[in-house]
Protein backbone atom coordinates (compact mmCIF):
# COMPACT_ATOMS: atom_id res chain seq x y z
CA UNK A 1 0.00 0.00 0.00
CA UNK A 2 2.74 2.32 0.94
CA UNK A 3 4.70 1.71 -2.62
CA UNK A 4 1.36 2.30 -4.64
CA UNK A 5 0.14 5.64 -2.85
CA UNK A 6 3.07 7.41 -1.64
CA UNK A 7 6.92 6.68 -3.28
CA UNK A 8 6.89 4.10 -5.79
CA UNK A 9 4.88 5.83 -8.18
CA UNK A 10 5.51 9.88 -7.91
CA UNK A 11 6.26 9.98 -11.74
CA UNK A 12 2.56 8.85 -12.44
CA UNK A 13 0.83 11.02 -9.70
CA UNK A 14 2.78 13.76 -11.24
CA UNK A 15 1.31 13.06 -14.64
CA UNK A 16 -1.82 12.86 -13.40
CA UNK A 17 -1.79 16.27 -11.50
CA UNK A 18 -0.80 18.09 -14.95
CA UNK A 19 -3.83 15.70 -16.50
CA UNK A 20 -5.86 17.20 -14.02
CA UNK A 21 -5.32 20.83 -14.81
CA UNK A 22 -6.00 19.82 -18.61
CA UNK A 23 -9.11 18.25 -18.15
CA UNK A 24 -10.80 21.49 -17.07
CA UNK A 25 -10.77 22.91 -20.47
CA UNK A 26 -13.73 21.48 -21.87
CA UNK A 27 -15.85 22.87 -18.67
CA UNK A 28 -14.52 26.47 -19.04
CA UNK A 29 -16.91 26.40 -22.35
CA UNK A 30 -14.41 26.81 -25.73
CA UNK A 31 -15.95 24.58 -28.33
CA UNK A 32 -14.29 22.25 -29.26
CA UNK A 33 -14.48 19.51 -32.45
CA UNK A 34 -16.51 16.29 -31.40
CA UNK A 35 -13.64 14.16 -31.58
CA UNK A 36 -11.44 16.93 -29.01
CA UNK A 37 -14.34 16.00 -26.73
CA UNK A 38 -13.63 12.47 -26.99
CA UNK A 39 -10.50 12.58 -26.05
CA UNK A 40 -11.23 14.36 -23.35
CA UNK A 41 -13.64 12.29 -21.80
CA UNK A 42 -10.93 9.74 -21.94
CA UNK A 43 -8.07 12.00 -20.08
CA UNK A 44 -11.05 13.14 -17.35
CA UNK A 45 -11.97 8.80 -17.02
CA UNK A 46 -7.94 8.36 -16.23
CA UNK A 47 -7.69 11.52 -13.87
CA UNK A 48 -10.53 11.65 -11.80
CA UNK A 49 -9.43 7.76 -11.68
CA UNK A 50 -13.11 6.90 -12.41
CA UNK A 51 -12.87 3.35 -12.22
CA UNK A 52 -15.80 2.27 -10.18
CA UNK A 53 -18.84 2.44 -12.71
CA UNK A 54 -20.27 5.25 -10.25
CA UNK A 55 -24.07 5.28 -11.16
CA UNK A 56 -23.86 1.39 -11.13
CA UNK A 57 -22.89 1.09 -8.15
CA UNK A 58 -25.22 3.35 -6.20
CA UNK A 59 -28.41 2.16 -8.25
CA UNK A 60 -27.17 -1.21 -7.01
CA UNK A 61 -25.77 -0.15 -3.31
CA UNK A 62 -28.25 2.68 -2.74
CA UNK A 63 -31.83 4.46 -3.58
CA UNK A 64 -30.36 7.61 -5.14
CA UNK A 65 -32.58 9.51 -7.03
CA UNK A 66 -31.86 10.09 -10.47
CA UNK A 67 -30.62 13.72 -10.82
CA UNK A 68 -30.02 15.46 -13.96
CA UNK A 69 -26.29 16.94 -15.25
CA UNK A 70 -25.34 20.22 -14.06
CA UNK A 71 -25.18 21.33 -18.11
CA UNK A 72 -24.58 19.53 -21.31
CA UNK A 73 -20.88 20.11 -21.48
CA UNK A 74 -20.84 18.33 -17.84
CA UNK A 75 -22.76 15.51 -18.91
CA UNK A 76 -21.02 15.12 -22.13
CA UNK A 77 -17.60 14.63 -20.04
CA UNK A 78 -18.91 12.03 -17.68
CA UNK A 79 -20.41 13.96 -14.73
CA UNK A 80 -24.03 12.67 -15.51
CA UNK A 81 -25.62 14.10 -12.68
CA UNK A 82 -24.92 16.62 -9.75
CA UNK A 83 -24.55 13.33 -7.15
CA UNK A 84 -21.25 13.36 -5.30
CA UNK A 85 -21.09 9.69 -4.48
CA UNK A 86 -22.42 9.04 -7.90
CA UNK A 87 -19.62 11.18 -9.41
CA UNK A 88 -16.98 10.32 -6.99
CA UNK A 89 -17.86 6.29 -6.57
CA UNK A 90 -14.38 5.29 -5.94
CA UNK A 91 -13.71 8.34 -3.72
CA UNK A 92 -16.90 7.35 -1.34
CA UNK A 93 -16.08 3.60 -1.52
CA UNK A 94 -12.31 3.98 -0.27
CA UNK A 95 -13.32 6.27 1.85
CA UNK A 96 -15.25 3.79 3.84
CA UNK A 97 -12.53 1.09 3.14
CA UNK A 98 -10.29 3.03 5.03
CA UNK A 99 -12.31 4.44 7.99
CA UNK A 100 -13.15 0.27 8.21
CA UNK A 101 -9.70 -0.19 8.17
CA UNK A 102 -8.77 2.14 10.79
CA UNK A 103 -11.27 1.57 12.79
CA UNK A 104 -9.92 -1.91 13.08
CA UNK A 105 -6.64 -0.26 13.06
CA UNK A 106 -7.55 1.66 16.69
CA UNK A 107 -9.28 -1.70 17.88
CA UNK A 108 -6.09 -3.58 17.68
CA UNK A 109 -4.24 -0.69 19.03
CA UNK A 110 -6.05 -0.38 22.17
CA UNK A 111 -6.11 -4.42 22.64
CA UNK A 112 -2.24 -4.50 22.04
CA UNK A 113 -1.80 -2.27 24.94
CA UNK A 114 -2.75 -4.74 26.79
CA UNK A 115 -0.60 -7.37 25.88
CA UNK A 116 2.88 -8.03 25.87
CA UNK A 117 3.13 -9.79 22.35
CA UNK A 118 6.19 -8.73 20.78
CA UNK A 119 5.30 -9.47 17.30
CA UNK A 120 1.94 -7.77 17.79
CA UNK A 121 4.09 -4.63 19.04
CA UNK A 122 6.12 -4.98 16.09
CA UNK A 123 3.27 -5.04 13.51
CA UNK A 124 1.20 -2.22 15.17
CA UNK A 125 4.30 -0.16 14.89
CA UNK A 126 4.52 -1.03 11.20
CA UNK A 127 0.81 -0.06 10.71
CA UNK A 128 1.33 3.20 12.66
CA UNK A 129 4.07 4.33 10.38
CA UNK A 130 3.12 3.00 6.83
CA UNK A 131 -0.94 3.54 6.80
CA UNK A 132 -1.90 6.05 9.29
CA UNK A 133 -1.40 9.55 7.63
CA UNK A 134 0.15 9.14 4.73
CA UNK A 135 -1.94 7.27 2.05
CA UNK A 136 -4.64 9.04 3.38
CA UNK A 137 -3.52 12.20 2.88
CA UNK A 138 -1.88 11.13 -0.59
CA UNK A 139 -5.40 9.84 -1.42
CA UNK A 140 -6.74 12.98 -0.53
CA UNK A 141 -4.10 15.20 -2.36
CA UNK A 142 -4.64 13.63 -5.60
CA UNK A 143 -8.38 13.53 -5.76
CA UNK A 144 -9.03 16.95 -4.01
CA UNK A 145 -9.69 18.90 -7.43
CA UNK A 146 -12.01 16.33 -8.63
CA UNK A 147 -13.68 16.82 -4.67
CA UNK A 148 -13.78 20.24 -5.16
CA UNK A 149 -15.74 19.86 -8.27
CA UNK A 150 -18.13 17.46 -7.22
CA UNK A 151 -18.85 19.40 -4.11
CA UNK A 152 -20.04 22.60 -6.21
CA UNK A 153 -22.03 20.73 -8.55
CA UNK A 154 -23.50 18.81 -5.18
CA UNK A 155 -24.34 22.12 -4.04
CA UNK A 156 -26.04 23.13 -7.01
CA UNK A 157 -28.40 20.53 -6.12
CA UNK A 158 -30.02 22.38 -3.68
CA UNK A 159 -31.18 24.77 -6.14
CA UNK A 160 -32.46 21.72 -8.93
CA UNK A 161 -34.40 20.42 -5.10
CA UNK A 162 -35.61 23.64 -5.05
CA UNK A 163 -37.33 24.11 -8.60
CA UNK A 164 -38.53 20.28 -8.58
CA UNK A 165 -40.25 20.50 -5.52
CA UNK A 166 -37.64 17.44 -4.27
CA UNK A 167 -37.64 16.98 -0.16
CA UNK A 168 -34.33 16.12 0.92
CA UNK A 169 -35.36 13.01 2.86
CA UNK A 170 -36.34 11.79 -0.63
CA UNK A 171 -32.52 10.51 -1.34
CA UNK B 1 -27.25 15.17 1.28
CA UNK B 2 -25.71 16.38 4.12
CA UNK B 3 -23.20 13.92 4.31
CA UNK B 4 -21.83 15.71 0.38
CA UNK B 5 -22.01 19.01 2.79
CA UNK B 6 -19.82 16.97 5.48
CA UNK B 7 -17.43 16.44 2.54
CA UNK B 8 -17.40 19.80 1.13
CA UNK B 9 -16.37 21.00 4.74
CA UNK B 10 -13.39 18.74 4.46
CA UNK B 11 -12.50 19.53 1.23
CA UNK B 12 -12.28 23.19 2.70
CA UNK B 13 -10.44 22.50 5.55
CA UNK B 14 -7.58 20.41 3.47
CA UNK B 15 -5.07 23.22 2.86
CA UNK B 16 -5.05 24.53 6.06
CA UNK B 17 -4.97 21.21 8.00
CA UNK B 18 -2.03 20.81 5.66
CA UNK B 19 0.05 24.43 6.54
CA UNK B 20 -0.62 23.71 9.91
CA UNK B 21 0.40 20.57 10.00
CA UNK B 22 3.68 21.83 8.22
CA UNK B 23 4.12 24.84 10.35
CA UNK B 24 3.41 22.99 13.55
CA UNK B 25 5.73 22.44 16.58
CA UNK B 26 7.13 18.80 14.82
CA UNK B 27 10.29 19.55 12.75
CA UNK B 28 9.75 18.85 8.81
CA UNK B 29 13.69 17.44 8.96
CA UNK B 30 12.66 15.10 11.39
CA UNK B 31 12.66 11.28 10.30
CA UNK B 32 9.81 10.36 12.39
CA UNK B 33 7.89 13.20 10.60
CA UNK B 34 8.69 12.35 7.53
CA UNK B 35 8.17 9.11 7.90
CA UNK B 36 4.09 9.17 9.38
CA UNK B 37 3.62 12.43 6.85
CA UNK B 38 5.62 11.56 4.30
CA UNK B 39 3.09 12.17 1.55
CA UNK B 40 3.48 15.79 2.59
CA UNK B 41 6.86 16.24 1.88
CA UNK B 42 8.01 13.37 -0.51
CA UNK B 43 10.59 14.77 -2.63
CA UNK B 44 10.65 18.15 -1.32
CA UNK B 45 13.79 19.89 -0.33
CA UNK B 46 13.07 19.56 3.65
CA UNK B 47 16.13 21.50 4.50
CA UNK B 48 14.16 24.33 3.43
CA UNK B 49 11.40 25.29 6.28
CA UNK B 50 9.30 27.46 4.46
CA UNK B 51 9.24 26.16 0.56
CA UNK B 52 8.01 22.66 2.09
CA UNK B 53 5.36 24.30 4.24
CA UNK B 54 4.06 26.75 1.99
CA UNK B 55 4.24 24.05 -1.57
CA UNK B 56 1.17 21.85 -0.95
CA UNK B 57 -0.99 24.78 0.34
CA UNK B 58 -0.07 26.93 -2.81
CA UNK B 59 -1.11 23.21 -5.00
CA UNK B 60 -3.79 22.72 -3.86
CA UNK B 61 -5.29 26.53 -3.64
CA UNK B 62 -4.42 27.13 -7.23
CA UNK B 63 -6.50 23.54 -7.89
CA UNK B 64 -9.54 25.63 -6.15
CA UNK B 65 -8.95 28.61 -8.26
CA UNK B 66 -9.41 26.84 -11.35
CA UNK B 67 -12.37 25.05 -10.04
CA UNK B 68 -13.59 28.36 -8.94
CA UNK B 69 -13.30 30.02 -12.18
CA UNK B 70 -14.76 27.02 -14.39
CA UNK B 71 -18.05 27.70 -12.37
CA UNK B 72 -17.67 31.52 -12.18
CA UNK B 73 -16.61 32.65 -14.96
CA UNK B 74 -18.01 30.10 -17.33
CA UNK B 75 -20.11 33.17 -19.28
CA UNK B 76 -16.86 34.62 -20.13
CA UNK B 77 -14.53 32.40 -21.49
CA UNK B 78 -12.21 34.72 -22.62
CA UNK B 79 -11.57 36.31 -19.20
CA UNK B 80 -11.39 32.87 -17.95
CA UNK B 81 -9.07 31.60 -20.01
CA UNK B 82 -6.89 34.55 -19.41
CA UNK B 83 -7.28 34.10 -15.62
CA UNK B 84 -6.49 30.34 -15.85
CA UNK B 85 -3.29 31.49 -17.75
CA UNK B 86 -1.81 34.18 -15.56
CA UNK B 87 -2.20 32.06 -12.51
CA UNK B 88 -0.13 29.05 -14.21
CA UNK B 89 2.65 31.62 -15.63
CA UNK B 90 2.40 32.63 -11.86
CA UNK B 91 2.90 29.32 -10.42
CA UNK B 92 5.12 28.24 -13.00
CA UNK B 93 7.47 31.75 -11.88
CA UNK B 94 7.16 30.28 -7.88
CA UNK B 95 8.15 27.28 -8.85
CA UNK B 96 11.18 27.44 -10.44
CA UNK B 97 12.03 29.97 -7.87
CA UNK B 98 11.14 28.52 -4.79
CA UNK B 99 12.98 24.77 -6.25
CA UNK B 100 10.87 22.69 -3.64
CA UNK B 101 12.14 19.67 -4.84
CA UNK B 102 15.39 17.70 -3.62
CA UNK B 103 15.84 15.86 -6.77
CA UNK B 104 17.18 17.55 -10.40
CA UNK B 105 15.22 14.99 -12.25
CA UNK B 106 11.82 15.81 -10.19
CA UNK B 107 11.87 19.54 -10.78
CA UNK B 108 13.05 19.13 -14.11
CA UNK B 109 9.67 16.49 -15.17
CA UNK B 110 7.65 18.85 -12.46
CA UNK B 111 8.40 21.96 -14.60
CA UNK B 112 8.06 19.93 -18.05
CA UNK B 113 4.49 19.28 -17.01
CA UNK B 114 3.34 22.62 -16.22
CA UNK B 115 5.35 24.64 -18.75
CA UNK B 116 3.17 22.35 -20.95
CA UNK B 117 0.19 23.04 -19.38
CA UNK B 118 0.78 27.06 -19.88
CA UNK B 119 1.54 26.45 -23.27
CA UNK B 120 -1.57 24.32 -23.55
CA UNK B 121 -3.79 27.03 -22.54
CA UNK B 122 -2.24 29.43 -24.37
Amino acid sequence: MKILLSVGLNQLWSMCNALQLIYLIPFIGIRMRSHEYELYGLLIEVASFDILSGLELSENWFSYQSIDPYDEIFGQNGYDTCSFVKNQSLFYVTFWILIFVYTIHALARKCVKKTSWRVTKRWRRFIDRTLWWSPLLRFYIESYMDCLVNVILNVSMFKYFKENGVKGGDI
Amino acid sequence: MVFDLYFALVVVALPVFVFWKLTAKEKISDRRFEVKYNALVDTLNTANKKTTAAFIPVFLLRRAAFVAIMFIMSQHVVFAVMLLIFIQLAYLIYFCAMRPHLLRADMLGEAFNEAMVYFLYC
